[in-house]
């Protein structure tokens, strides 16, 4: 049972979690999967975390989400004698019976008690497992309490508010010493308590994302940047936005490249907007906002050479990929006038159908389709002048209504 | 507009029977020409058949009863007159006196009101280039009087609105003319007014409401051509249209038209050189659009590495080409925004693939996708074809074979 963790574990935390700005999550990853199958049970504990998806590890270091894998390297890392992996099976729900057998621990406890000497020894990881044993309440399976342990309901919510409440410190030292995933979990905490026995502080949930993003944290410096747009404080958001982007945090230079494009925090810069979606398009290449905001500059010529093909392709990208509704509205224009793609009205009606905000050029197409019963829509006069008429002073649709006419019975249809 | 296939009489059949028919059953003939007429306007809509101007100068045709009326009452007024004369007048009144002279006064004046309009109606029935509808056509050219014969100048029109017309009632428009009661160049307009307006006449049986309803247009010679309506809607939406096509022009109502036909020469040529700013203004914001969009861009070119784009040039086409033979693989393929049509057959791409130094051509049809002919060609063959192809001009595909593509 180890006192400390190896030294290939120490390298791969500094590069998966404590420095991720290294960009040697792939070197980290391999060197895991070596000392894995060495033997090393922390490995493997770390191992199945890189497999379990952005909420668990940096998106930056592009890893595979394999959840199978995940379980399957969870387990090995409790059989190989992980006190970590214990816990992190305990808190993921993998500790099952026949699991818990194969653990060279007599206890629960005993594994707690290991982890807690890494923990002192100032491993930032394994301070953070710690600390999730107490804030998700798993220290009552390792000290096997429960409500009925205590003679009456106060002492037990006293046991619960000692035991819950040791998580912040541990959190924050798991954070002070690279760990930011931590931050999540304190940020939960400050600002939601935990029931009525943890009160909420959220005025010490405040700096806790700025923190990160100081300490160099992309995803930090992603998070603290959008709590400042959010609060109105463009420039800077801008300022941290790319930092992340720098620090190649996954949709950082999407989110330069809106400010730019939007004007945010800056002055309006159509050309550097494009290079900034261009170079989020290179690691991503379906990238929602990117392929909305490049396939916009495309359509209007801001920053490139208007090319509708390009639009048509990278909106339809975004549409198709990423089920985005956002450029429904382009894709319909270049369906219904042949703009990028082949005229296609019926595509043109599939893309308006998805719109969600009305539009007056909307209103025109579509009546326009129904009026003249084109792409596949069987011809319904009535439907197509009243969404003409929607359409209001748009000079196409009062164009278009010219071609017809009420008849003495009411009846819509088109002049000769 | 396209032809009615239904039966119809030609001019001057169709006078013929209506007179016939009236001179038959008098009035019983009215609802059975109505009838008749209804079915001319269905199979023969605006006188295609003939020509939309020369049907509208025979219509002229119609104020010879007109003219006939106002002969009667030139002759009854004549022969009140001459009662008058012989009637012995030692106990007339003043009235008497007021009657005679009234009847010496407006007989001859109906009589020349009469005459005028018979002269109107054969004039521009059986004369067409001395009708005032070929004369308004004569004044929107640049010389009018160097105008070309008449069947030339109604044959421009026709070929417009045959081609492009919308009808609004009497009013026809098509993209460079108007037709109403005369004729407009669109581009020379300059003022659209709509005339709506109620006329009340007291009589002895009580009040009498008749409502006027025009189509004033107005040109940059303040030459003003009037169209009478039968519909406000069919009026509104023809001034709505003219408007549309001349956003500069002045719009407004009876009123604001008599105002804007009675400006002094000064104010006229004020108006006209705004007129001419507003419309280069336009011209420019368009012409700047057009170039940020670059060409046309109604062809998509999915090129060899895998990109789109429609900034199509000859010279990023025949890069593509290039390429592929450099590699000694490769394919690209163009498509147009709307299929180019060659005969009876349509196309909605053109591939191109080289494989082991073969160039291979497929031009897929627009109702099979993935079904099309395909031929093997030299470079030169395929640089030509994919010139034509980007002038959306289909390849001669006698020599082709059918082919699908995987």
């Amino acid at each position: 049972m180890a006192a400390s963790l190896s030294n290939e574990v120490k390298q791969a935390l500094e590069d998966i979690y404590y420095n991720e700005r290294t960009g040697r999550g792939r070197e980290a990853l391999a060197l895991l999967e070596r000392a894995s199958a060495a033997g090393d049970g922390d490995a493997t504990c770390v191992l199945a975390r890189c497999y379990c998806g952005r909420q668990y590890v940096w998106a930056g270091h592009g890893f595979p989400e394999d959840d199978h894998k995940a379980v399957r390297y969870l387990h090995k890392s409790v059989e190989q004698g992980s006190a970590l992996g214990v816990l992190v099976a305990l808190r993921s729900g993998e500790l099952t019976p026949s699991v818990q057998k194969k653990m060279p621990f007599k206890n629960l406890q005993e594994a707690m008690d290991e982890a807690l000497a890494l923990a002192e020894s100032g491993d930032a990881f394994s301070q953070y497992v710690v600390a999730n044993s107490y804030f998700w309440w798993d220290f009552l399976s390792i000290q096997n309490k429960d409500a009925d342990s205590f003679p009456s309901h106060e002492q037990f919510k006293a046991y619960l508010k000692e035991n819950i409440s040791k998580c912040e410190d541990w959190f924050w030292r798991a954070f002070r010493g690279g760990m930011y995933f931590a931050a999540n979990n304190l940020n939960k905490y400050y600002r939601e308590g935990d029931e009525d026995i943890i009160a909420p502080q959220p005025e010490k949930a405040r700096d806790l994302y700025k923190i990160g993003a100081e300490a160099g944290h992309p995803i930090m410096q992603a998070i603290h940047a959008d709590d400042l747009s959010e609060a109105g404080r463009k420039e800077e958001a801008l300022h941290w936005y790319k930092k992340a982007a720098e620090g190649g945090h996954p949709g950082a230079w999407y989110d330069v490249g809106r400010c730019y494009f939007n004007g945010e925090g800056t002055d309006q810069d159509d050309t550097y907007a494009v290079r900034c979606f261009e170079k989020e398009l290179e690691k991503n290449p379906i990238h929602e906002g990117s392929c909305n905001l490049l396939g916009k500059a495309y359509f209007f010529g801001r920053g490139v050479l208007t090319d509708y093909a390009k639009a048509y392709h990278l909106l339809y990208t975004a549409y198709d990929r990423q089920q985005s509704t956002w450029g429904t509205f382009y894709l319909a224009k270049c369906a219904f006038n042949g703009l990028g793609t082949p005229q296609d009205y019926g595509k043109a009606l599939e893309f308006i159908r998805k719109m969600t905000f009305e539009n007056p050029e909307a209103d025109y197409m579509q009546g326009y389709i129904h009026a003249r019963g084109l792409g596949g829509v069987p011809e319904d006069i009535k439907k197509g002048v009243e969404l003409l008429k929607k359409a209001g002073n748009l000079p196409e649709a009062k164009a278009e209504l010219l071609h017809y006419k009420k008849t003495l019975f009411g009846k819509w249809v088109r002049r000769s | 507009m396209k032809e009615n296939k239904g039966w119809f009489l030609r001019w001057p059949w169709n006078v013929i029977i209506y007179l016939l028919l009236f001179l038959v059953l008098r009035l019983f003939a009215v609802p059975i020409i109505l009838i008749l007429m209804q079915i001319q306007q269905k199979n023969n809509p605006h006188g295609i058949s003939e020509g939309y101007c020369l049907n509208r100068t025979r219509k002229r045709l119609m104020w010879l009863i007109w003219a006939l009326l106002v002969l009667l009452i030139s002759a009854v007024l004549f022969f009140m007159l001459k009662i008058g004369l012989e009637q012995d007048r030692t106990y007339w009144e003043t009235m008497d006196y007021v009657t005679l002279a009234v009847c010496g006064i407006g007989g001859p004046l109906f009589l020349i009101g009469g005459v005028y309009l018979g002269y109107i109606a054969v004039r521009d029935t059986f004369f067409p280039e001395k009708s005032a509808l070929a004369q308004s056509i004569r004044n929107q050219l640049p010389y009018p009087d160097e105008a070309p014969p008449v069947n030339e100048l109604f044959s421009m029109v026709d070929a417009d609105l045959k081609e492009n017309a919308q009808w609004f009632g009497p009013v026809g428009i098509g993209r460079e003319w108007v037709l109403g009661d005369k004729v407009n160049k669109i581009d020379r307009i300059r003022g659209i007014f709509v005339v709506n307006e109620l006329h009340q006449h007291h009589t002895q049986t009580g009040i009498r409401t008749s409502r006027n309803l025009e189509l004033v247009l107005i040109d940059d010679r303040w030459q003003r051509n009037i169209t009478s309506f039968r519909n406000l809607n069919d009026l509104q939406a023809a001034a709505d249209c003219l408007a549309l096509r001349v956003p500069c022009a002045q719009r407004g109502s009876g009123s604001a038209g008599r105002t804007f036909w009675s400006m002094d020469e000064a104010s006229r040529e004020n108006f006209n050189r705004e007129f001419r700013q507003k419309q280069s203004l336009r011209a420019s914001q368009q012409l700047i659009q057009e170039t940020q969009s670059g060409s046309p861009q109604d062809m998509i070119l999915l090129q060899v590495n895998g990109q789109v784009t429609s900034r199509v040039t000859q010279a990023l086409v025949d890069e593509q080409l290039r390429l592929c033979l450099l590699q000694g693989q490769g394919s690209f393929s163009l498509t147009p925004n709307h299929p180019i049509e060659a005969g009876k057959q349509r196309f909605r791409s053109l591939h191109v693939s080289v494989s082991e130094g073969t160039i291979w051509l497929f031009a897929e049809h627009q109702n099979q996708p993935g079904a099309g002919l395909s031929k093997a060609v030299q470079e030169r063959e395929a640089r030509d074809v994919l010139s034509a192809w980007l002038y959306r001009k289909a390849p001669d595909t006698s020599f082709w074979t059918p082919k699908a593509r995987k």
